[in-house]
């Protein structure tokens, strides 16, 4: 008996009420019906047969008194009987299956590993400029794509490995190290020139000075030697230390940016406008009309949230306020604008020492505006003695 | 087969390398352990209890004694007694 094809078929247990149990079973075997676990309790005989022999039997065993009782049903027919009887139930079970499949082919979470200097925001920036962000289609993620993004957006990035694993994008990314070598103060080094410069600021605070104010340096002339002088009981020597100073030349940085003139009134009116990117798709929300001219406030990839659970779903929200909700910036809070917009444009060995801009153009509210930057850059990297 | 006589079927069982039970349809009997029978070619059940079973066979009746005797399978070509067999004899 091959009982998997038996549990497809389904099977009885069936109980036959008689006295001479040889002759049903003898009957039940000239009629060729296969039967199986066949026990005789002295009164009732009990065994198994498939579905599609029950009628068959039920004639077989017609010549005793009762007929053959079906006792219990078994295998996959009973099993769908018993899913149909709980429709409810289990078409809500493959609803779920159904929607744990569907969810399962988009990506829920972008996870970043080994960004030490570049954000992470901004890595996910890139990716989403790029159409790489929450609830995006797996399918439609190229991870190779998605490596040469970041490569090529990030110059300190020096490799970018994608990887899809289930429902989360996970990037590990490699930074470059640092060009400008920072040695343990215990090791004695020299300060030495990283580019072309004249020095315009100069002060030592350990070593012995080599440069002045003024003085222009080539590539690699050393500003502040580690090599410290003595002279001890007519003995003369030079002791090594970890020279530290600054070394500072002055250059200008011009940049463009453009920023708007206007800001909504406190508490003022507005349209919102949701756009929520779902499946690879944007879908657009407004609760209102929004005017020609309308100057809007951006609040980017903010996750939708179902009461106090944050859902893997983004969207940004414009507010759109018409020009009689709005007035005009501040000076200084202009000022402090571009500011912001410079500090973001220098290194971190530069700082800005004074900002100077004009407006070159208007454009509605918004003004085009050409920003030079007088910044002080540290030419002074260590070197190893 | 029914045509042939019993010598016949022994001859014909002789050529053709096949086992003489499969042609003169003697019972095949196979004990597994001393917890299976299987019995091919039966001619029917001629007592069925749970301590004794008794199979008609062409070689007369075959008396299984034992204890929790079941008739695990029973289709047309043989038979599978499981329990506790303690012997198997020909009544003759």
């Amino acid at each position: 008996m091959d009982n998997i094809l038996l549990k497809i078929k389904s099977y009885n247990i069936i109980s036959v009420k008689t006295r001479e149990p040889e002759k049903a079973l003898n009957l039940i075997n000239r009629n060729g019906i296969a039967i199986w676990d066949a026990v005789y309790d002295g009164n009732i005989l009990q065994f198994k047969a498939v579905n599609s022999d029950v009628s068959r039997l039920n004639e077989v065993l017609s010549v005793f008194t009762t007929e053959a009782v079906v006792e219990k049903q078994l295998g996959a027919q009973r099993a769908l009987r018993y899913i149909a009887g709980r429709k409810a139930f289990f078409s809500s079970l493959a609803v779920v299956v159904a929607a744990i499949l569907f969810f399962a082919s988009f990506i829920w979470k972008i996870e970043i590993y080994g960004a030490r200097d570049v954000e992470t925001s901004d890595i996910l920036n890139a990716l989403y400029d790029n159409g790489i962000r929450q609830s995006t289609k797996k399918s439609s993620i190229d991870t190779k794509e998605a490596e040469i993004v970041i490569l090529e957006s990030f110059s300190g990035i020096a490799d970018a490995m994608c990887e899809i694993k289930g429902s989360v994008l996970l990037i590990s990314i490699v930074e470059r190290e640092t060009p400008l070598v920072q040695f343990d103060k215990s090791i004695p080094v020299d300060l030495i020139a990283a580019t072309d410069a004249t020095v315009m600021e100069y002060e030592v605070y350990n070593g012995t000075p080599n440069a002045h104010v003024g003085k222009e340096v080539k590539e690699g002339d050393t500003l502040i030697s580690g090599l410290v002088p003595y002279e001890y009981r007519n003995e003369k020597g030079y002791q090594k230390v970890h020279a530290l100073g600054v070394a500072l030349t002055y250059e200008q940085i011009t940049m463009n940016t453009s920023i708007t003139l206007y800001k909504p009134i406190v508490g003022a009116e507005h349209v919102a406008q949701k756009i929520y990117y779902l499946f690879s798709r944007e879908f657009s929300a407004t609760n209102g009309q929004i005017e020609e001219g309308s100057l809007f406030l951006l609040s980017e990839k903010q996750n939708v949230r179902l009461g106090w659970i944050e859902l893997p779903i983004l969207y940004d929200e414009y507010k759109w306020y018409t020009m009689d909700n709005c007035m005009h910036k501040g000076d200084d809070e202009i000022y402090g604008e571009i500011y912001n917009a410079a500090l973001a444009q220098i290194s971190p060995k530069q700082s800005v020492r004074s900002i100077a801009y004009h407006i070159d153009s208007l454009e509605g509210q918004n003004a085009n505006i050409t920003v030079l930057i007088d910044v002080a850059t540290n030419i002074a990297i260590e070197k190893e003695i | 087969m029914g045509k042939l006589s019993e010598g016949a079927k022994e001859k014909l069982s002789e050529r053709l390398s096949l086992p003489t039970s499969a042609i003169i349809g003697d019972p095949l009997i196979e004990l597994t352990g001393s917890n299976q029978l299987r019995i091919e070619n039966h001619k029917g059940i001629v007592k069925y209890a749970g301590n004794e079973t008794k199979v008609n066979t062409s070689l007369g009746t075959l008396l299984v004694t034992g204890t929790s005797l079941v008739i695990k399978s029973m289709i047309p070509e043989e038979i599978v007694i499981s329990g506790t067999i303690e012997k198997i004899e020909y009544l003759k």
